[in-house]
């Protein structure tokens, strides 16, 4: 069981991250043409971006590449500096991430030939630094009960499945995005679109229930806590930071058009990016010193 | 030069032309290709980088005209020498698959990944040259081949400009992989390679590190992996496993179980197992006990032939004499024969266990002058312990003493005030013989008026030359062979007749003259002054093949098979040599042990240079 729930959090992660490529490829083609594509949410959200920018997707749709002569480039001297939001920061976070792995390899390898002492884990001095700047120690140094074991492994289990279908139901989503339909019976691909959305929603608000409860309740088992900041990671990291800079940045537009039920989509996106990583940071101390005791 | 410089200059030869690769000239062609392939291609890259403005807050602005297109051309050739450097590289691994090399998966990833880049990045260039068709394409040379090549299959220009992305994307992506996993794959040695060869040593390869304070010292040799050095652990960590030592260790060409880059291969995974990663042992450093198995840890002769083919400097000698230090004075276990050489030389003076009364024994009736403190001389003669003891070497120092005395030359020496130099004991990883001997013998040297020494046994002359200078003995010290030639005028070789000794005649190098001491001219020249039909083996000079004497190999017990010295007088062998010379007792010993176990006495002659001369000389004479 041991083993099987390290599989599930160790795939978990990765299929996340798959995902979200795929995503990322989705939202990103050029020359996407389609009805949603044109009329939709995501067309909404074009209107954020600069007149360059939408005159290089209608270039794309046209097929008028630009010359050799005007090409300043993105992608090879082609179709001109994307500047929407979420480029640089998938930009950024890829070569970043690369950075990060590069420099960890290097100063865990120097510096251990350096000092000639076993390297210590990022794990380790994670660990360390909590226990330095631990504001809580003293309200939360409690032990956890046993009967919490059983339970609490089921529901560790439980936030990865929320975390997979949210995921999946996201992307499914996202290649038929269109929130301006409300007449599934007219429709059956409008049908089958809200039903998504519902579901989507649904596990959104499981999921941050679940999380929640962990956090106000207690403690998870050190295996599934992998699971939990894989789901963190995810919604934070990969999916919750590009998704809040784009909705803040329309959000806060006072030319922005759109509409009162994207403005509610956006705040609750906001909302639950804040409120995630300090989530994420309580919970941590709370397993911390619980796993301690 | 100052070491700072010394640094830089290094840097330039070795780290960025790479010179010592060139040793082997495939290998050598395939690292340039690569190597210079990827760094134009990253230089490139990011000139493109800062052209999009994609992470400086400044764009370059590049015209499409006059050096851009040079530009574009210096890309596609360099990518071509990835391909090609790649293709070669494949090529020696799975066709050549040279028997010193390593295989790992890391090596085929590297390929796998190089290849893959380059080959996306053409395809990229491809698409982008289809799809916008500028004036200028034919400058990129490979990425017009690749457009015509696509639009001969069926690839339109739109097709091309919607897919060209991807590729982009895939060659990102691939980017990002290679460094990503560089610091966790061989690739490290791009950073390792030159950071070792900038930290590396400056020592003269001949000298051991020193054991300061020995009397005091707590740790001796290493027998945990964190006693190594920083310089140490990161020589590990640049090896690239590239086998060029192995190719060339004697030890591993004659069967025996011990291989400079297993050597230090093992160490760095060691090094990597208790280091940088977790283990079970409790965080035990201690060395694995297959480092110090007997039949690999006294197999290294110290000859240096891996030392001269390194390309980045790594000293595997160095690593075992580290190790045998640890046996030999912190554990106490060794082979038999090393702990009887190493008795005799604590009780006895010197490795053969002959009584040290005995020391002057070779200079009866030769009128040598013994001096004694106070007196003045041109020439110390430090005749050493192989010249005193060993019968066969008492004739080659006669010689030498009388080709000394035919050319006037003052000298004298020290008699039974001399001293074994200890390099037999420092080889065997004792330091505190060696210091104990090096102390008693600077003692003396200083307190007798001298210009400079002159040794025969180039073990003793490596030692007082480049190891006494440590124990604070700072003397002039020559090899036999270099003041022979100083003197070979006054010996009047090449007057008279007589044709000395008859045959072919081939000089093997001495490891401990020629490679760690630069001398392969002085006995060569010597040899043409006394015969006129000298070969060279196959192996000779800095490429030389050890006798299997040195760094204690002389004493220890090799099994009858795999004999370095049976290696090696088939060299001799194979150019029909009829007399061998050489300028080391140590060599001589060993060729004559072969030629006598080989039942060839009869046709095949060991001397020693001064033996030679004296030969030729005294035929003239008589």
């Amino acid at each position: 069981m041991k083993k099987q729930s390290r599989g599930i959090a160790l795939l978990g992660p990765l299929l996340g991250l798959f995902l979200a490529l795929v995503a990322l490829l989705a939202f990103t083609t050029p020359g996407k043409s389609s009805a949603a594509f044109d009329a939709g949410e995501y067309a909404a959200w074009r209107s954020f971006h600069n007149a360059e920018t939408t005159a290089a997707i209608q270039q794309v749709n046209e097929f008028s590449p630009p010359t050799p002569n005007e090409n300043p480039c993105l992608h090879c001297h082609i179709a001109g500096q994307e500047i929407g939001a979420w480029t640089p920061l998938y930009r950024w976070f890829s070569f970043g991430a690369v950075g990060l792995i590069f420099l960890f390899g290097m100063i865990r390898s120097l510096s251990t030939w350096n000092t000639r002492e076993q390297w210590k884990p990022l794990k380790a001095r994670l660990s360390d630094l909590v226990k330095t700047i631990d504001p809580l120690s003293k309200q939360l140094d409690k032990p956890a009960p046993q009967w919490q074991r059983t339970l609490w492994y089921s529901l560790g289990g439980a936030a990865m499945l929320f975390l997979l279908m949210q995921v999946i139901s996201g992307i499914i989503g996202a290649f038929h995005l269109d929130p301006f339909i409300f007449d599934p019976d007219t429709d059956t691909h409008a049908s089958l679109i809200l039903s998504i959305k519902a579901i989507h929603w649904g596990l959104g608000i499981l999921l941050l229930v679940t999380v929640l409860f962990f956090n106000l309740i207690g403690t998870l088992f050190k295996s599934e806590q992998r699971s939990y900041w894989a789901t963190m990671l995810i919604i934070g990291g990969v999916l919750g930071i590009p998704a809040t800079v784009q909705l803040t940045l329309g959000y806060f537009n006072p030319e922005s058009t759109i509409i009162p039920v994207s403005h509610l989509y956006a705040l609750h996106i906001m909302l639950i990016s804040a409120l995630a990583p300090s989530i994420a940071a309580m919970y941590f101390i709370i397993t911390h010193k619980k796993s301690e005791g | 030069m100052t070491d700072k410089k010394e640094k830089i200059k290094d840097f330039f030869i070795y780290s960025l032309f790479q010179l010592r690769i060139w040793k082997k000239i495939y290998a050598g062609v395939t690292h340039f290709l690569i190597f210079w392939g990827v760094s134009i291609q990253i230089v490139g890259t990011a000139i493109n980088l800062m052209q999009m403005r994609l992470f400086t807050p400044f764009e370059l602005s590049v015209p499409r005209a006059g050096g851009y297109f040079f530009y574009e051309w210096i890309m596609d050739l360099a990518g071509v020498f990835i391909i090609v450097g790649v293709l070669m590289a494949l090529i020696r691994r799975l066709v050549m698959r040279p028997k010193y090399m390593g295989y790992k998966w890391d090596d085929y990833f590297a390929i796998a990944l190089l290849t893959l880049m380059a080959l996306a990045g053409f395809t990229t260039e491809g698409m982008r040259l289809l799809s916008v068709s500028p004036d200028w394409s034919g400058y990129s040379f490979i990425g017009t081949f690749v457009a015509d090549l696509f639009s001969a299959w069926g690839v339109t220009p739109d097709i091309a400009f919607r897919t060209q992305p991807y590729f982009v994307l895939l060659h990102v992506f691939l980017g990002l992989v290679f460094a990503a996993a560089l610091p966790f794959t061989k690739m490290r040695h791009i950073i390792m390679a030159p950071l070792n060869i900038w930290l590396r040593p400056r020592r003269v390869t001949g000298a051991l590190e020193k054991i300061e304070d020995i009397d005091e010292a707590e740790i001796l040799g290493v027998g945990n992996i964190n006693e190594f050095t920083t310089s140490e652990l990161i020589s590990f960590d640049a090896c690239l496993d590239c086998g060029r030592c192995e190719e060339v260790c004697p030890a591993t060409i004659s069967g025996l179980n011990y291989s400079p880059r297993t050597l230090i291969q093992h160490l760095r995974d060691d090094a990597v197992a208790k280091l940088l990663k977790k283990n079970g042992d409790n965080g035990s450093m201690e060395l694995s006990e297959a480092m110090f198995e007997e039949e690999t840890l006294w197999a290294c002769t110290t000859c240096g032939a891996c030392l001269t083919r390194c390309p980045i400097f790594i000293r595997p000698p160095e690593r075992v004499i580290d190790l045998r230090r640890y046996k030999t004075l912190m554990t106490g276990e060794m082979p038999k024969s090393v702990g009887d050489t190493l008795r005799n030389m604590e009780r006895q003076g010197n490795p053969w266990g002959m009584p040290p009364q005995n020391r002057v024994d070779w200079a009866k009736g030769l009128d040598v002058k013994e001096l004694a403190p106070g007196d003045e001389t041109d020439i110390l003669f430090f005749a050493g312990c192989a010249a005193a003891f060993d019968e066969r070497n008492k004739k080659v120092t006669q010689s030498f003493v009388k080709l000394l005395q035919k050319a006037d030359v003052k000298f004298g020496i020290l008699g039974l005030d001399e001293a074994c130099c200890g390099e037999t004991a420092r080889r065997m990883g004792h330091e505190y013989i060696f210091q104990v001997m090096a102390e008693q013998n600077i003692e003396i040297f200083n307190e007798i008026n001298f210009k400079r020494i002159v040794t025969q046994c180039p073990h003793c002359f490596n030692t007082l030359k480049n190891e006494y200078s440590q124990m604070g003995g700072d003397f002039e010290v020559i090899h036999s062979s270099q003041l022979l030639t100083e003197i070979a005028d006054d010996l009047a070789l090449d007057e008279g007749k007589s044709e000395g000794v008859q045959g072919k005649l081939t000089y093997h190098d001495s490891c401990y003259l020629g490679r760690y001491n630069d001398e392969y001219n002085a006995p060569r020249n010597l040899l043409d002054k006394a015969s006129e039909n000298r070969v060279e083996m196959a192996r000779s000079g800095e490429n030389s093949f050890c006798c299997g004497a040195g760094g204690g190999g002389m004493w220890v017990e090799t099994p009858s098979d795999k004999r370095i010295n049976q290696k090696r007088l088939q060299d001799a062998i194979d150019v029909k040599a009829d007399v061998v010379a050489t300028a080391c007792p140590y060599c001589l010993t060993m060729f004559e042990d072969a030629v006598n176990v080989k039942g060839l006495g009869e046709k095949m002659q060991i001397l020693d240079i001064s033996e030679v001369l004296v030969k030729k000389i005294e035929e003239k004479d008589g």
